[in-house]
C-alpha cells in the first residue's frame, strides 16, 4: 500500500496498530494507556451508573485491543476508537435496558418497590455530568453523540435503531431540558441571593 | 424582544412569575441561535448575528450552555472520574486508569489463555462442538412438549425467561424431572434470543455463546454483584460471561448437572458457557463446588491464573489469594490438580479427600483438621436452595430484609448469611417433606431482639420479608456498638464498611432521610479509620442539612471533614459549610467561609453566586 501522503502521525500510529494486531503486549499497552481516558470519559457521558461505565469502558478497550487489525491509515486514530467505544457502549446499554425491562415483567412488582433505583440522583450544580444524569438514556444517547463526537443526525439513527425524526426530537429535547436546568438555577441563585 | 415572543417563550418555559432581563435575554439568544442559519455569502443577516454575539457575549447563561457544549466537545478526559461518586476514585484518578489498563490487559490475555488451556487441561471428550450444541437439545421431547415449546416460543414473556417455562413444562407433567432446568429451556432459548434481537437493534450483534443462559443465582447474602448490577434477586439468570462479585456474604450459583458453587467475600468469578467440560474462571478469593457424578464425557473445573482443579464428581474448593497463589482442597472424591497449565499442561496432581496443594509449593500435602470448615460453610443450606434450583420442581424465591440490615437469618434449620439476602426454596408437593408445613424465618442480630415470622409457602414466585428489629436497651444507650458486634459474631459475613455505605445510599434513594443518616453515623463509630467514614461526612452533612433542618451538625460533618485534611470533596465541603452558616444566620462566620472558598476554588461554578452573596454580607 503506497504510504505517502501521510504524516508521521499517522504512519506512526498505523505501526501501533499492526503490533497491536500481533499481540504486542507492548504495543497492546501502549494502545490501552493512551485510549484509556478518552473510553472512560466517553462511556461515562453515555451511561448513568458509574459501574456501568467502567465496564462499558473495559469492554470498549477490549474490543479496540480486538479490533486493531481494521484499523486504516487514512483514518483518525482517535475518532476510530470513539466509534468502536459508543457502539459497544450503546450495546451494553442496551443489553441492560432490556434485562431490566424482562427482569421487571418477571419480579414482583412489591419487590421491585423495595429495590434501590436504577437512576442516580442528579447532583445539583450545572456541571455537564448533572445535567446529563438529568436526561433519559434515548436523549442522553443522542445529546452526546451529537455534541461530544460530532455525529450527523443520519449516523445517531444509524447507531442508535431510531428514525430520523426521533432522534431530532431527541436532540432537541435534550437541549431544551439543558436550558430549563439553567433557567432554573438562574432563579434559585437569584432567590438565593435575594437578586434579580 | 417584542410582547409576542416574550409570550410564547413564557408559555414555552411556563414559569411562574415574570422572568428576569438574563433569563429573557438567555431565551431570545436560544431562539436565534436555533433559527440563524449557518452562515453563507447569500443569506448572511450581519445584524442578527451581530445580536447574537452580543447576547452570547453578555450573558452568564449563554455562557454556561456553551461551556458545557464546549466541554462534551473537547471530551475533557482529565474529568473522566466522576468526583462526587467516589472520593479515591477522584484522588487516584491517574492510577485508576492504569487500573482500567491492566484490568483490560488482563482478560485480553485470560480470554486468549482459557481457549488454550483447555484442550491441554481435559480429558479428551467424544463430543465435538457441534454435538455439544446438539447436546443440549431436549433429547426426548415428545410432540406435545414440542408444540408446547413452540406455543411457549410465540409468548416472549416465557421466551426470555426459562424459569416460567421451566414452570409451564413440568406442570404438564411432561418433564422427567431428571435433567437440569437449563437443559430442558434450551430449545426455546434459541426463539428467545431472537426475540430480543428483533425487540432492540441492529446494533445487537452478540454471538449466540454470549447469551447462553448457563447458571441460576441460587442465593446471596450481603453485597454481591453480577455483571456490576447490585439489584439481584435469588433465581435470576446469569449468562455465559457474566461476572459474579461478592463484596460482602456470599453467594452460590447452581449451574447445569446438579454442579453448586460458592463463592465467598471478596471472591470474583466468572460464569462458563454451556459444554460438556465446564470451567468456572476464579479470579480472586475463595470457591467451594459440589457436584454429583458426572456422565462419562462430562467435567468440571474451577481454574484460577494456570492452576486448575479439575472433577468428574465430589466437593472441592479453590482458593485464589492476593498474592497470586492459588490453593485447591479435596474434602470429597478426587480431582485432577493442573498447575502451570499453560507451560505444562501434562503436569497433573491427583488429589483425594484431605489432601490439598499449593502452586507455591507444588506439593501434595494433607490438609490440616480445619481447613475443610470455610468450603462447608460456604455451601451451607445447599440441601434446600439445591434442590430447589438444580431439579425439575416449582420453586419460590424469599428475599429477607432487616433494618439495620446485617442480622443473621435462618430458615426453618438452615443458617444462611445476614440480611439482605435471597434463596430459591422449594415449595408445592415435590418439595415433600416441607410441603404444606409452616416455615420459621428468624433473624439474630447483636444488641437487637431476636424476632421470627411463621408463614406457610403456597405458591411460587418471591415472598418478601422485612424485619425492623428493635435494639435492645443495653445498646440503645450505645448504638456504635451494634455494628462491631455484629461484625465479630458474623465471621467471614460480617457487615463491612462497604456494605454499610450501600445500605445508607439505598436508604437515600428511597427517601428514608432519618435512617441513612443513622446508617452513615454508624458507619462512622464502627469504622472510624475507613476511608468510608471519611467520604460519608460530605453526604451526611448534605443530608442534614438538606432533610432533615440540622444545619448545626451539617456544619459539624463538613467541619470535620475539612479537618480531616484535604479531600476531593473539599469544595462541596465548603459550599455545604456555608450553606449550613446560613441557615443559622451566621453571617460573620458565613462571610469568612465564602472568603475561604473563593480563595481556594476561584474557579467553581458557585463563583458568581457567591462573591454576589459575599458583597451582600459586606453591605450590611
Amino acid at each position: 500500500m503506497p504510504l505517502e501522503g501521510y504524516s508521521e502521525g499517522q504512519l506512526r500510529d498505523l505501526e501501533l496498530m499492526q503490533l497491536v494486531a500481533r499481540r504486542d503486549p507492548n504495543a497492546q499497552r501502549e494502545l490501552a494507556q493512551r485510549m484509556v481516558g478518552r473510553v472512560r470519559r466517553l462511556s461515562r457521558l453515555l451511561l448513568r451508573e458509574p459501574v456501568e461505565a467502567e465496564d462499558a469502558a473495559q469492554l470498549a478497550l477490549l474490543e479496540i485491543l480486538q479490533s486493531a487489525s481494521s484499523f486504516r491509515v487514512a483514518g483518525n486514530l482517535e475518532a476510530w476508537a470513539d466509534r468502536i467505544t459508543a457502539r459497544t457502549t450503546l450495546r451494553l446499554a442496551r443489553e441492560l435496558h432490556a434485562r431490566r425491562t424482562l427482569f421487571q415483567r418477571w419480579v414482583d412488582l412489591e419487590l421491585l418497590d423495595a429495590l434501590p433505583s436504577l437512576h442516580v440522583k442528579a447532583s445539583t450544580g450545572s456541571s455537564l455530568d448533572a445535567f446529563l444524569a438529568r436526561l433519559t438514556r434515548s436523549r442522553r444517547e443522542a445529546f452526546v453523540l451529537k455534541y461530544a463526537l460530532g455525529y450527523s443526525v443520519e449516523e445517531i439513527a444509524e447507531l442508535s435503531g431510531a428514525p430520523l425524526g426521533t432522534v431530532k426530537d431527541r436532540i432537541a429535547s435534550a437541549k431544551k431540558q439543558l436550558r430549563g436546568m439553567l433557567i432554573r438555577e438562574a432563579q434559585r441563585d437569584a432567590l438565593l441571593t435575594g437578586g434579580k | 424582544m417584542n410582547p409576542n415572543s416574550r409570550s410564547l417563550l413564557s408559555r414555552l418555559f411556563a414559569w411562574r412569575s415574570s422572568p428576569s432581563p438574563e433569563i429573557v435575554d438567555y431565551l431570545e439568544w436560544s431562539l436565534r441561535n436555533e433559527s440563524t442559519p449557518a452562515p453563507s455569502a447569500e443569506q448572511a443577516v450581519p445584524s442578527a448575528e451581530q445580536r447574537l454575539a452580543e447576547l452570547a457575549a453578555s450573558n452568564e447563561l449563554c455562557r454556561r450552555e456553551q461551556a458545557l457544549l464546549d466541554e462534551l466537545a473537547t471530551l475533557d478526559v482529565s474529568r473522566a472520574v466522576d468526583s462526587a461518586e467516589s472520593e479515591s476514585s477522584a484522588v487516584n484518578g491517574a492510577s485508576l486508569n492504569l487500573a482500567t489498563v491492566e484490568a483490560t490487559l488482563k482478560r485480553l490475555r485470560a480470554q486468549n489463555s482459557v481457549v488454550a488451556l483447555r484442550p491441554g487441561t481435559a480429558p479428551p471428550s467424544p463430543r465435538t462442538a457441534n454435538s455439544h450444541t446438539q447436546q443440549h437439545r431436549a433429547p426426548a421431547l415428545s410432540m406435545g412438549v414440542r408444540f408446547l415449546a413452540l406455543a411457549t416460543a410465540v409468548a416472549t414473556f416465557a421466551l426470555v425467561f426459562w424459569g416460567l417455562d421451566y414452570s409451564s413444562s413440568n406442570n404438564n407433567g411432561s418433564n422427567n424431572g431428571a435433567s437440569h432446568p437449563l437443559e430442558n429451556a434450551k430449545t426455546s432459548s434459541v426463539e428467545a434470543r431472537g426475540a430480543a434481537v428483533s425487540e432492540s437493534t441492529a446494533l445487537h450483534d452478540d454471538s449466540a455463546a454470549s447469551n447462553e443462559r448457563v447458571a441460576r443465582l441460587a442465593l446471596f447474602s450481603g453485597s454481591v454483584r453480577v455483571d456490576g448490577q447490585l439489584q439481584l434477586v435469588a433465581g435470576q439468570e446469569l449468562r455465559a460471561g457474566s461476572v459474579v462479585e461478592v463484596l460482602s456474604g456470599r453467594a452460590c450459583l447452581a449451574l447445569p448437572r446438579a454442579i453448586a458453587a460458592c463463592l465467598e467475600q471478596n471472591s470474583e468469578v466468572v460464569v462458563p458457557p454451556l459444554g460438556a467440560e465446564l470451567g468456572l474462571q476464579v479470579r480472586r478469593g475463595r470457591v467451594a463446588a459440589q457436584l454429583a457424578k458426572q456422565a462419562p464425557g462430562n467435567s468440571f473445573s474451577l481454574f484460577a491464573r494456570d492452576t486448575r482443579a479439575l472433577a468428574v464428581g465430589t466437593l472441592f474448593g479453590l482458593h485464589a489469594h492476593a498474592n497470586g497463589e492459588v490453593s485447591v482442597q479435596v474434602m470429597e472424591g478426587r480431582v485432577q490438580v493442573v498447575l502451570d497449565a499453560a507451560a505444562q499442561p501434562s503436569n497433573r496432581h491427583e488429589l483425594s479427600a484431605g489432601q490439598r496443594i499449593d502452586s507455591g509449593a507444588a506439593q501434595i500435602q494433607t490438609s490440616p483438621a480445619d481447613s475443610d470448615a470455610p468450603y462447608l460453610a460456604l455451601l451451607a443450606g445447599q440441601n434446600m436452595w439445591g434442590v430447589a434450583s438444580g431439579t425439575a420442581q416449582p420453586h419460590a424465591v424469599l428475599y429477607v430484609e432487616s433494618e439495620p440490615p446485617g442480622a443473621f437469618v435462618r430458615y426453618d434449620a438452615e443458617e444462611l448469611g445476614v440480611t439482605p439476602l435471597s434463596v430459591m426454596v422449594p415449595w408445592g408437593e415435590a418439595a415433600s417433606p416441607t410441603a404444606g408445613v409452616e416455615h420459621t424465618v428468624a433473624l439474630q442480630l447483636a444488641g437487637h431482639e431476636s424476632s421470627e415470622r411463621h408463614f406457610a409457602l403456597d405458591k411460587g414466585g418471591v415472598h418478601r420479608l422485612f424485619f425492623q428489629l428493635e435494639s435492645s436497651a443495653a445498646v440503645a444507650s450505645n448504638p456504635a456498638q451494634r455494628v462491631p458486634e455484629a461484625a465479630a459474631a458474623g465471621a467471614s459475613q460480617a457487615v463491612d464498611a462497604s456494605s454499610l455505605l450501600s445500605r445508607a445510599r439505598q436508604l437515600v434513594r428511597e427517601g428514608r432521610w432519618l435512617e441513612a443518616a443513622n446508617t452513615y453515623r454508624a458507619l462512622r463509630a464502627a469504622y472510624p479509620g475507613s476511608s468510608e467514614a471519611k467520604t460519608v461526612l460530605v453526604a451526611l452533612g448534605q443530608l442534614e442539612l438538606d432533610r432533615l433542618a440540622q444545619p448545626r451538625a451539617a456544619q459539624s460533618s463538613f467541619q470535620a471533614y475539612l479537618d480531616s485534611g484535604a479531600g476531593a470533596l473539599s469544595q462541596e465541603a465548603r459550599a455545604g459549610k456555608i450553606r449550613a452558616l446560613r441557615a443559622q444566620g451566621q453571617r460573620a462566620a458565613e462571610l469568612s467561609a465564602i472568603r475561604e472558598y473563593l480563595a481556594l476554588h476561584p474557579s467553581g461554578l458557585d463563583t458568581t453566586t457567591l462573591e454576589r452573596r459575599a458583597r451582600e454580607l459586606e453591605s450590611r
